[in-house]
């Protein structure tokens, strides 16, 4: 089991208890499924806010439509109750679809732990994907990042290659992608280092 | 009895609410499953949004079968 890492004094500065956070170091109120009671996370991600632009402004969109019912004449010609239930029923679907994009982004999250690497997927409403990789089972890190928005907010995806049958995992749109990097990095070594100790 | 326009229009949103309903439902059940696999700090709002959820849709179906 990797120690923790020395503390990187720019990560520091990441320590937050915000639950709405994309990048929080070592956050103290965060846990997830099947954490040992020994393993601390050491960085809790999930996917940049500015990817969520798109599906907030869809949904501001959403919520205003009702303003603009009028102009269709065939609403006009309904009796104002249904008029009402009309409007009743786009609001639900508004919210149906907010709640659904926020609940993916909100619990959809990627932790990197003293011991491994878990991405949590939450893939829509009634499907989910975890996935595992042990810090030992972990090849390689690569950096994926490109446009011209991942380039302003600084965000990009981490692909995180494990040895034998164990998928492959990738932590997608995340900020910082450089520093999630240097700590996964920084944990791989000691691992490394440990194992050589213990070997001797 | 031959029903009129807003007779079967009545029948297809109560229909289509019913529907809204299950879904509301099984989004209650899925956020407890979520609130079970990662804890972030939000997991009481979170549950008792998805509660009100639920109870806005069952509203809205109350509404459309009284007042339709």
């Amino acid at each position: 089991m990797a120690q923790i890492p020395e503390s990187d004094a720019t990560l520091l500065g990441f320590k937050t208890k915000n639950p709405l956070t994309s990048f929080a170091y070592e956050p103290e109120n965060v846990h997830f499924i099947d954490q040992d009671p020994e393993e601390k996370i050491i960085l809790f991600l999930r996917w940049h806010p500015i990817t969520n632009l798109g599906w907030i402004l869809t949904a501001l969109f959403l919520f205003l439509g009702p303003s603009f019912l009028g102009s269709f004449s065939i609403f006009s010609t309904l009796p104002l109750n249904y008029r009402f239930i009309v409007v009743l029923l786009w609001y639900l679907i508004a919210t149906a679809y907010t709640y659904e994009k926020f609940l993916h982004w909100y619990f959809s999250g990627f932790l990197i732990t003293n011991k491994r690497v878990v991405d949590i997927d939450f893939i829509n409403l009634i499907y989910r994907e975890i996935s595992f990789a042990s810090l030992e089972k972990i090849q390689d890190v690569t950096i994926k990042s490109g446009g011209g928005l991942m380039a302003i907010f600084n965000y990009g995806n981490v692909f995180i290659q494990t040895a034998g049958e164990i998928p492959n995992v990738e932590f997608e749109k995340i900020p910082k992608p450089d520093k999630v990097v240097k700590v996964l990095k920084g944990l791989l070594l000691q691992n490394n280092q440990t194992e050589k100790k213990g070997q001797i | 009895m031959i029903p009129t326009f807003t007779g079967l229009l009545k029948i297809f949103i109560l229909i289509g609410i019913a529907v809204y309903i299950i879904f509301a439902f099984i989004v209650v059940k899925q956020v407890k499953i979520m609130n079970l696999t990662l804890k972030v700090g939000l997991e009481t709002p979170i549950k008792i949004s998805s509660y009100l959820h639920l109870a806005f849709a069952v509203l809205v179906f109350l509404f459309a079968l009284f007042a339709l």
